[in-house]
């Protein structure tokens, strides 16, 4: 069974595939890792002539004495569940990746609907537009044009329509 | 006479370079800082510093009356530009003379001379050095410029005399496009250097950069200390040098007697390098700087010279430590510029904060930096943050040396060209040594970089999938959040009160 996964990695984007024979796919490009756990928290992984050192230290990743920050979600788009769960009263936009508030495209008090665009945060020079999770008023915007902000930084909350 | 104390005019691993030397020798090292720069190294090693306040470059490094007023202030003997700033600069040099200071550089009318092209060419030729075929003194008309074009052929670059920083030049492929790029030309050098004076040359294409470091002294002593290569540039800059050259050892010593020569019958004091184009077994002279230069270290490490305690000798008047045939050369270094800057993303220049420095070490192992733990990179500044030099006894083995030290080199916090400078030594031709200045554009070092971190997003996938291991989230620091302006904070306040 194919598991298609969405990788963030220092805050870019990548598809990945992970094929059954321990094999995974990035891009097209299929590569065979080999593991071997060295330690309790230390791994190498070679691929023929290259290999690399992973560790874990503290709970962060260490890749060659580098810190990683990595993010492997499920490719199915999160926004969908989430709008069909049971959504509490009223829910908080969080900054999915650190970066900087370009432009904010609602005011407070505006009614929007789910998947509206709320704002567009740039991060590594990549315009990415948050969409409202749940169709709802604005109840507060925390950040202005121009402020960095926070992995996990709440940006926009949102009071649910009591109809819904 | 001696040196009691060095004002160093400059910032970052330079500046560090500097003050090391000036300790050697037992010189008072005076520091200048700008607001952003306040935690840098160099104002931390000093032993007394300056605050040049906030601002731009030209408000602070580049401040030449604020400079001076420091150098006044500080009863500063003399004063170091490092590289880069004021280095080139011959009214501030001319200046410092005038306070009655040691510029540590030759003087300003040598600085003025140089900066003329064909001045620089002309004295080159008078000591049977090689030079770009081209006009042999500036044009003005559209007229000459055909006429010289057509005897030293296309493809020609036409040069602003007093141009410099890769601007002002216009490279011409034929001959209807002559009067444009040459009115273009004309029309920069007027704008940006304040002169009109153009010349033309035969455009070599894809030369190979070498250079012979030399050093006088006011005894009339001048010698030089090898030569270098630096072909391993991006947009004009270079990225890594190594010493010696390719070049027969017999060939660089007659080049070598050659620069010397000229830096006599100038009259030059202190460090410079002349600069040359290599093309099919042919060298053309190119131009002097009358400064030292960021590639210094890869001489040191092959001649076992301390060259900037070398411009402090002779900056105090004192001879040179060495005659030439003092001078052996032995081994094989190279230099590799680290920069904060990601080589994914069209090398577009980082800041923030270093959270983890690794140092490499080991015999002939140096890293020449300004950086530290928890120090935050302003945005304001070049992307230079260190420099790796290794040696070895031959370039083969000097390679080694340098894949050791670049896997080991750890820099966290930014994102550096570190792999780059991997993915470079592991070509064919970095290792063949068939190298030009344009190797960055003939290979494709982008699909190397990016399989690379296909493994490694590869790698730490398998492991999170295979040992239901993930990393505790962490909340990344901003690398873009400016630095608080703690002088721009309190000159608010002031002015609140």
């Amino acid at each position: 069974m194919v598991k298609k996964k969405k990788v963030i990695y220092h805050g870019r984007e990548f598809i990945i595939e992970l094929l059954d024979n321990q094999q995974i796919q990035i891009d097209g490009y299929v590569f065979s890792p080999k593991v071997v756990q060295q330690a309790e928290n230390r791994f190498k992984v070679t691929f023929g002539k290259y290999s690399f050192i992973l560790e874990k230290i503290n709970g962060k990743f260490y890749l060659e004495g580098e810190e990683v920050d990595i993010n492997i979600r499920p490719y199915i788009e999160v926004e969908n569940s989430i709008i069909n769960s049971n959504l509490p009263k009223n829910s908080n936009v969080k900054a999915p990746i650190p970066g900087k508030i370009f432009q904010i495209l609602v005011k407070e008090q505006d009614i929007v609907k789910k998947g509206q665009e709320l704002l567009i945060l740039e991060a590594m020079k990549m315009r990415n537009r948050i969409l409202a999770p749940i169709s709802g008023k604005i109840t507060k915007i925390f950040p202005k044009p121009g402020d960095n902000v926070f992995q996990d930084q709440e940006l926009i909350s949102i009071m649910q329509n009591s109809k819904e | 006479m001696t040196l009691q104390s060095v004002l160093i005019a400059n910032r970052g691993e330079i500046a560090v370079r500097i003050i090391r030397a000036c300790r050697l020798q037992g010189i008072y090292a005076i520091a200048v800082f700008s607001t952003e720069d306040q935690y840098s190294l160099h104002v931390k090693l000093a032993d007394e510093c300056y605050s040049l306040g906030s601002g731009t470059v030209q408000e602070t490094y580049l401040n030449i009356p604020k400079i001076l007023e420091i150098l006044e202030k500080s009863n500063a003997d003399a004063i170091h530009p490092g590289y880069g700033f004021l280095s080139e600069n011959a009214d501030f040099a001319r200046r410092v003379e005038e306070n009655g200071k040691v510029l540590i550089g030759p003087k300003s009318e040598i600085i003025d001379y140089l900066g003329d092209k064909i001045k620089a060419k002309t004295i080159a030729a008078q000591v049977g050095l090689p030079t770009v075929p081209g006009s042999s003194g500036y044009i003005t008309t559209l007229e000459e410029a055909h006429e010289i074009a057509e005897q030293i052929g296309y493809p020609i670059i036409i040069k602003a005399a007093f141009g410099g920083g890769g601007r002002g030049m216009e490279r011409v492929n034929e001959q209807s496009t002559l009067e444009s790029a040459f009115e273009g030309c004309q029309a920069i050098s007027e704008q940006f250097f304040g002169r009109k004076e153009i010349f033309i040359e035969k455009f070599i294409e894809n030369p190979r950069h070498i250079e012979i470091q030399f050093i006088g002294d006011n005894h009339g002593n001048v010698i030089h200390l090898g030569d270098r290569e630096c072909s391993i540039q991006r947009a004009n800059q270079k990225l890594i040098e190594e010493a010696p050259s390719f070049l027969p050892r017999d060939e660089i010593n007659q080049l070598g007697i050659k620069v010397c020569e000229l830096a006599k019958n100038l009259g030059y004091v202190n460090a410079g390098t002349a600069e040359f184009l290599w093309k099919n077994g042919k060298i053309y002279f190119n131009e002097v700087n009358p400064r030292i230069q960021v590639e210094h270290p890869v001489t040191e490490m092959i001649t076992g010279i301390d060259l900037v305690v070398e411009q402090l000798r002779v900056a105090a008047g004192q001879p040179l430590t060495y005659v030439q045939k003092d001078i052996r050369f032995s081994g094989h270094a190279i230099e590799f510029r680290i920069n904060a800057e990601d080589p994914h993303t069209q090398n577009l220049p980082q800041s923030g904060k270093i959270t983890q420095v690794i140092i490499p070490g080991g015999s002939n192992v140096r890293f020449d930096t300004f950086i530290y733990p928890n120090y935050v990179i302003p945005n304001n500044f070049d992307s230079l943050i260190g420099k790796l030099i290794v040696w070895a006894r031959t370039r083969d083995q000097a390679i080694i040396q340098a894949r050791t030290a670049l896997r080991e080199l750890t820099i966290s916090g930014l994102k550096t060209n570190l792999e780059l400078h991997q993915a470079i030594i592991e070509t064919r031709e970095y290792k063949r040594w068939t190298i030009s200045t344009e190797f960055l554009n003939q290979i494709n070092i982008a699909k190397i970089l990016r399989n690379y971190e296909y493994m490694k997003i590869a790698a730490i996938s398998q492991v999170m999938e295979l040992f239901k291991l993930t990393p505790t989230k962490s909340v990344t620091e901003i690398q873009t959040r400016p630095t608080r302006n703690l002088w721009r904070e309190s000159a608010r306040r002031e002015q609140v009160r």
